[in-house]
């Protein structure tokens, strides 16, 4: 009889399931490791860090009111991104929030302030995250939100197309398309 | 090269760049790719785009984020306790509870013990409506059962 295979082991599903039991020190373990890649990625929605720290929060919250409910049906992460993309298309769509690029002009400046050089490339990368986000903006919302979740949310393709429940097909036809407008903007004027 | 092969193949490009492409797709892009200058430039343009936009800094999170989120996370564990009392006090849990407590009575009064059945049939009247001294209306105007219908709402598993 052949053995069944062994379902390969997920580290962050582990914990969740160990939240789901009860071990609170599991679910900040969880918050340590996460949080700070879910604030880049919704910061991306809405250039601002503050709220994206505060919508990282509620995602968590979220998570921690379902963690009795938590199967590993998928990936821990795919899971968690699901929820952080409906949350920030959610609050995207109450449309109250306004872009200021506060969160970027912290990223850029922190480390560029004693050296010319380096603020000149601070320059370029301001100008360059403003022309990103201008073509983004432009976009249908599902090539936009896919090339968030693969650039800066650092999905797999397989991971994105669960995400956004479309086919692998679909998802890289929206990165394709996405990033192709994007090389129109950098390389075509 | 053929214009349509080219634009088949350029929708590969940025799949290509990321490596997600299967192995037999993967080999046809590069066979193709080595024979047609016009798409190796535009395999060019897009590695550059893809390269710039991943240099591009995300946001870093405040130093005390995680100390936020822990107050936040006590006040959230408070509050559950709270809507576990008010759960309870659901008008159907009410009901149950009403009944059971009824069952309970009439158990009591029919099997007393050390003393006689009871064969009051008004007392028995009253345990039987129990459950009409309930006040259920004080109950279903709380705006907690609001959250909680949010709370059972929120689609978690995919």
């Amino acid at each position: 009889m052949a053995e069944k295979k062994a379902q390969p082991l997920d580290p962050d599903a582990e914990l969740m399931l160990r939240v789901g039991a009860g071990d609170e020190a599991a679910f900040i373990e969880l918050f340590k490791r996460h949080a700070p890649a879910l604030v880049g990625f919704a910061d991306r929605f809405f250039h601002n860090r503050a709220i994206a720290e505060e919508l990282v929060q509620e995602i968590f919250i979220k998570l921690y009111r379902a963690r009795r409910s938590y199967r590993r049906r998928s990936k821990f992460t795919t899971w968690l991104y699901t929820i952080a993309t409906r949350t920030c298309l959610n609050e995207l769509r109450r449309g109250v929030h306004r872009h200021d690029r506060k969160s970027l002009d912290e990223a850029l400046f922190a480390d560029t302030r004693q050296a010319a050089a380096a603020a000149d490339r601070a320059l370029e990368g301001h100008e360059l995250a403003t022309r990103v986000d201008g073509v983004l903006a432009g976009l249908p919302e599902k090539q936009r939100v896919a090339f968030i979740l693969v650039r800066f949310g650092g999905r797999s393709y397989p991971e994105a197309s669960q995400i956004l429940g479309v086919t692998p097909a679909a998802l890289k036809s929206l990165v394709f398309r996405s990033t192709d407008a994007l090389r129109r903007e950098l390389y075509e004027e | 090269m053929s214009f349509e092969s080219c634009e088949k193949i350029r929708r590969e490009i940025v799949a290509y760049i990321d490596d997600q492409l299967d192995p037999d797709l993967r080999a046809e892009v590069e066979v193709h790719l080595a024979g047609c200058q016009a798409c190796r430039l535009r395999l060019d343009e897009l590695e550059k785009t893809v390269a710039r936009v991943d240099d591009l800094p995300l946001a870093i999170p405040a130093p005390d984020l995680l100390q936020r989120f822990e107050e936040r996370l006590e006040h959230e564990r408070k509050g559950i306790i709270g809507e576990f009392l008010i759960w309870l006090l659901r008008p159907r849990m009410l009901l149950g509870a009403s009944l059971a407590a009824c069952l309970l009575v009439v158990l009591f009064l029919v099997v007393r013990p050390g003393g006689a059945p009871v064969s009051d049939a008004s007392e028995l009247a009253i345990a039987g409506h129990m459950d009409l001294f309930s006040d259920y209306e004080a109950i279903e105007n709380l705006d907690v059962l609001e959250d909680l219908e949010f709370i059972e709402s929120i689609d978690v598993d995919t």
